[in-house]
């Protein structure tokens, strides 16, 4: 009884890989992404150098560059409007999307009702609110930020939804058969099994909100003096500046890029010990 | 031993919702610290009615008493723990707090809970990975862990619902084991549901025999061989017979030994 056997060990052995293997990897897999990307760059410039269109028409790589030394300290600012537009964005979605997905699951009639409404809710799309949310709110940070959030706030709540209600019937029965209450069930089980589908809808929510923002910059940012990226959107393109339309455009995939890999790293945090979802080198 | 604990169905009935009959006419008894096992083919209703011991499952009609209680209630509930399929431990803890949950469910304090889950995972042979996360962990230790779990209570009654349905040959071997001698150890019942005719003969005291449409308790046999039993008892001519009862009760005939004289059914 006391002997353990000898037959059974872990199936995954979670040393860590050595720092050659891994920086072996890291070319394995960043390698190709980047050689691409300069053959991308380097045709566009061919394109450029060999038809000379015109700037205003299609700007090449070194227009963008130029750009980005021009504008500088405009699109840093502007960035800076959006990231923080974002930020704000993103938390409320996380608390409304937590919140509406608890209230949902956690009465069975109020689920069956209004669960389909959320996805009809999320094919309508956002550029309909933005002129009503402009009326209630005027032009400016609220109006911005509740379309992004609308459009962020529904993969939380759709993955929250389904991770709260996918608890494996046989460890509630397990609760309930050592007389867990209800609070128990809820702390101790319902809501960790959740969390990695919480993270899932975060992940999508924190690329969604920054287009989100954009969005609304664009639509309120016609009537405004400064703003965001969305606004240098306008701006540029109504002086037919297209190499800083490029580079305001190279900024917002930027923050977009950013704001995931953030949640991705949080996320990876709780989770890496447990879940398979977190990217953990026992995985490959 | 001479503990009063005892189940006790008599004339059970179980219908599901859908009009299927599970159980039809079941009658049982397990004896205080007895080793019994319920075989039988899937759709039998043996993993209904062990469920219905558990409070699981309503019955349709007839009487259960689990340790003199109506199953579901906290004190029959106080007395047993219950096994499985599937480890179903919580991913997000380690073994340890794995073990130490239904202590904690309880009230326990963290400390005493631990020490306790810390000694049970020593009856397993797991002390050593007691930080460990499940999924580091192979499908033997994780039913390890499982039973653990289900120790720590110190139940007097253990309902187990093939609990060995998912390991290999060998693991299987190992843990039925390892199951008797904590058997022994703690002088819990033991209920054991299994589709295994072999494992059941090597593990048990008494088989139930259920044969389905509608399930049924087709016959009683008793395991004349007193514990522990070892790798011989596996070789010899009782255990071939007793398998062979077995199977002629699950294929629709009597439980005719090859030997009438030398087994009584």
């Amino acid at each position: 009884m006391t002997q353990s056997s000898p037959m059974e060990t872990p199936p995954t052995g979670n040393q860590a890989l050595s720092k050659a293997s891994r920086l072996a990897r890291w070319g394995r897999e960043a390698l190709p992404v980047v050689l691409a990307f300069l053959v991308f760059v380097g045709l566009w410039q061919l394109g450029i150098v060999i038809f000379k269109p015109k700037p205003f028409i299609v700007p090449g790589p070194v227009d963008v560059g130029q750009a980005f030394l021009e504008h500088g300290a405009s699109l840093w600012e502007s960035t800076l409007i959006t990231l923080r537009a974002t930020a704000i964005a993103f938390v409320l979605s996380a608390l409304i999307g937590a919140a509406v997905s608890f209230l949902l699951t956690s009465v069975p009639i109020l689920y069956r009702a209004v669960f389909p409404f959320t996805v009809v809710f999320q094919s309508v799309p956002v550029i309909v609110f933005v002129p009503l949310l402009l009326t209630w709110f005027g032009i400016g940070l609220p109006s911005i930020i509740a379309v992004a959030v609308i459009i962020s706030v529904f993969p939380i709540i759709a993955n929250t939804a389904i991770g709260l209600r996918s608890t494996e019937a046989s460890l509630k029965q397990l609760f309930q058969l050592y007389g867990a209450s209800s609070w128990q069930t809820l702390f101790k089980l319902r809501l960790p099994a959740a969390l990695p589908y919480f993270f899932t809808g975060l992940r999508i929510a924190a690329g969604a909100a920054v287009i989100g923002v954009v969005v609304g910059e664009y639509m309120a940012g016609m009537a405004s003096t400064r703003g965001g990226l969305g606004f240098l959107v306008v701006e540029s393109a109504s002086r037919l500046q297209m190499a800083k339309l490029a580079a305001t455009g190279v900024c917002a995939a930027a923050l977009g890029i950013g704001f995931f890999l953030l949640v991705g790293y949080v996320s990876n945090l709780f989770l890496r010990s447990w879940h398979e979802s977190a990217r953990g080198d026992q995985e490959r | 031993m001479g503990s009063p604990f005892t189940i006790a169905v008599k004339d059970v009935c179980k219908r599901f919702p859908d009009g299927t009959l599970a159980l039809e006419g079941v009658n049982a008894e397990v004896r205080a610290a007895e080793f019994v096992s319920l075989v039988g083919p899937s759709g039998c209703g043996k993993s209904t009615l062990l469920r219905i011991l558990a409070g699981l499952e309503p019955i349709s009609s007839g009487q259960v008493t689990v340790g003199g209680f109506a199953p579901g209630t906290p004190q029959a509930r106080a007395e047993m723990a219950f096994v499985f399929q599937e480890p179903t431990l919580l991913p997000w803890r380690t073994v340890l707090h794995n073990v130490a949950l239904p202590l904690e469910l309880r009230g326990v304090g963290s400390q005493e809970r631990l020490a306790r889950a810390q000694e049970v995972l020593g009856l397993v042979g797991l002390s050593a990975r007691a930080g460990a996360f499940p999924r580091a962990l192979s499908g033997g230790m994780k039913m390890r862990v499982s039973i653990a779990r289900a120790l720590i209570t110190q139940p007097k009654i253990l309902l187990m619902d093939e609990p060995f349905g998912a390991l290999d040959e060998l693991t299987r071997q190992r843990l039925g084991d390892e199951l008797l001698s904590i058997k022994q150890a703690t002088g819990a019942t033991v209920v054991f549901v299994t589709h295994n005719m072999f494992e059941a003969v090597y593990l048990s005291q008494r088989i139930l025999v259920m044969t389905p449409h509608p399930g049924r308790v087709a016959e009683v046999l008793e395991v004349p061989v007193a514990y522990p039993r070892t790798p011989e008892f596996r070789a010899s001519e009782t255990y071939g017979k007793l398998v062979y009862q077995v199977l002629s009760v699950l294929e629709g005939g009597p439980a005719v030994p090859p030997k009438p004289d030398e087994v009584q059914a």
